[in-house]
């Protein structure tokens, strides 16, 4: 079977094949049947849905425009502010705030565009992991093998799109937030460049590095809902930027002459079998030659860092005031960052134009570069270690090794899933340069299309 | 804060990052529980690697550029 995507159900609404209500019933049904054994969801929001499907039906049955997405369900990763409710970013400590006043400006443009929010999401406290193994909420299952993480930190983000619960979830990247549970759960993950779309009402963590993106199964839906995103902010300085709506011109991207690098050296090295394998088999369908990025390792180390020292500044009253109120394994992390001088941060920030100038210097000879998303497969839940090259590693603190480098200078990236049903997913990044999401996207398209990559359907889902 | 803070906390061994944690946490205000020493100096022994390779890189940057100013913002 596979799931309804955005574009089909908004399709079937706007023909009135289908009413947006009964659209919403099932999956608010959905959620219901498969949530207690994915634990993707941390709210949901049974009357907003059903009474914001009506209006989409009302506006059908007067014959007033609906929008792009009229009727598609999607729900957000819990630290995205939803008028009237807490936003909790994952964490015990804010469950007391007051409950935030407005949507953020991307929920505000999908509502806009006449999708349906539904609820929100699970995940890694205030961001800070790639597990979603939330000592508050609970894990949150890989909907292709309950036992698995779903990665993280969006990992209900991820879960939710994989299981076919939404066709669509908006998440955050800071390390790797969106790629890294893309990668794990089987579905397309877009982290635009940095400042692309707007970050305000979402729960910062890294002021430096945050990004807002999403998920959904197929490229077109990923592109879709980007465009209906897309556009400056007043409200987040950084995303100052017009519009530039890709969906309409992707399938001349996909068709046109692309050139393609494949990471070697820091994104291989110590990666499983099965990363190398996905990896060479997305490589071998765009014809990419292998290429070097110089001092990637230097970037996640600095991506490190800076995360550890800004997380904490960020959070410095609340782990001088109630640190025991934080995730064991969030708090030990953020306490560490207390602990740095403030030239650790003034060094990480140095090398970031030094590594942004050396990719763009890859850049004047390829469109694309790859890379794994993640080194492996969804590790065990409760699995603390894994062994990369040899060497034991902290699953949490390593899943991210090959997205910090890119995350860290803000490219845009989308995260495809190789198409091997039946087999546990594993993703690839399409890296593109700043600002060119749509030869990111056109990538992709192709090879969604060659049958290189696909988002499969788990069993019992 | 200076680029001698970096090169103090960069020279600082395994066997004492302990104690320059205790430091730090006494010089910023910060009461750490007992029970979360352990693996809060774990992570900052690890923190004080990655900064390392960072330094490394910056080496003639940082002699000159550390107390030089605030970094321009970032543009991808």
């Amino acid at each position: 079977m596979s799931f309804p995507t955005a574009l089909r159900i908004a399709a079937q609404v706007r023909d009135g094949d289908v009413s947006a209500r009964a659209v919403a019933e099932q999956t608010l049904a959905r959620i219901t049947a498969a949530n207690p054994a994915l634990n993707a969801f941390t709210a949901v929001f049974d009357a907003g849905a059903l009474a914001a499907a009506d209006r989409v039906d009302a506006d059908r049955a007067a014959g007033r425009p609906l929008g792009p997405l009229a009727g598609v369900p999607f729900a957000v990763k819990n630290l995205f502010d939803v008028e009237g409710l807490t936003t909790l970013a994952g964490s015990k400590i804010r469950r007391g705030a007051a409950p935030a006043t407005a949507d953020a400006t991307l929920i505000a443009r999908l509502k806009a565009a006449g999708a349906v929010l539904v609820g929100a999401l699970n995940m890694d406290e205030f961001a800070y992991g790639f597990s979603t193994e939330n000592a508050h909420d609970g894990p949150t299952h890989n909907p292709h093998d309950l036992s698995r993480i779903a990665g993280g930190s969006s990992g209900g983000s991820a879960a939710a799109v994989a299981a076919g619960l939404v066709p669509l979830t908006l998440g955050s990247d800071t390390n790797g937030s969106i790629r890294v549970p893309a990668s794990l759960c089987g579905v397309y993950g877009l982290k635009p460049t940095l400042g692309r779309l707007s970050r305000q009402g979402v729960y910062p963590f890294v002021h430096s590095l945050d990004h807002a993106g999403l998920f959904a199964r197929t490229v077109d839906d990923l592109a879709a809902a980007y465009d209906a995103m897309q556009g400056s902010d007043a409200a987040d300085a950084l995303c100052d930027r017009a519009a530039e709506p890709v969906a309409a011109r992707l399938r001349a991207v996909a068709d046109g002459p692309l050139r393609v690098g494949v990471l070697g050296g820091w994104f291989t090295q110590g990666a499983f079998p099965e990363a190398l394998a996905a990896l060479a088999e997305v490589a071998g369908a765009l014809d990419a030659c292998p290429v070097d990025l110089p001092g990637a390792a230097t970037a996640r180390a600095a991506a490190f860092a800076l995360t550890a020292y800004e997380g904490a500044r960020l959070h410095a009253a609340d782990l001088r005031a109630r640190p025991l109120d934080f995730d064991p394994a969030v708090r030990d992390r953020l306490l560490a960052g207390a602990l740095l001088p403030d030239a650790v941060a003034e060094a990480a920030h140095r090398y970031r134009p030094l590594f942004r100038d050396a990719v763009a210097a890859l850049f004047r000879d390829v469109d694309i570069l790859l890379a794994p998303a993640t080194p492996c497969p969804a590790p065990g839940i409760g699995q603390a270690t894994m062994t990369m090259g040899g060497e034991e590693v902290s699953v949490r603190k390593t899943l991210g090794a090959y997205t910090q480098p890119i995350s860290y200078v803000g490219l845009p990236v989308v995260a495809a899933p190789l198409n091997r049903p039946g087999q546990l997913p594993i993703g690839v990044q399409i890296i593109a340069p700043a600002w060119r999401e749509d030869l990111a996207l056109g990538a992709a398209l192709r090879l969604e299309r060659a049958g290189v990559v696909a988002a499969h359907p788990p069993g019992g889902f | 804060m200076s680029s001698r803070d970096l090169e103090t906390f960069l020279a600082t061994p395994d066997a004492a990052i302990a104690a320059y944690g205790q430091a730090r946490a006494e010089a910023v205000g910060l009461a750490l529980p007992a029970t979360v020493q352990a693996g809060v100096f774990d992570n900052l022994a690890l923190l004080r690697t990655q900064t390392a390779l960072v330094a490394a890189a910056l080496a003639a940057p940082l002699a000159t550029g550390a107390d030089g100013g605030p970094t321009p913002p970032f543009r991808p």
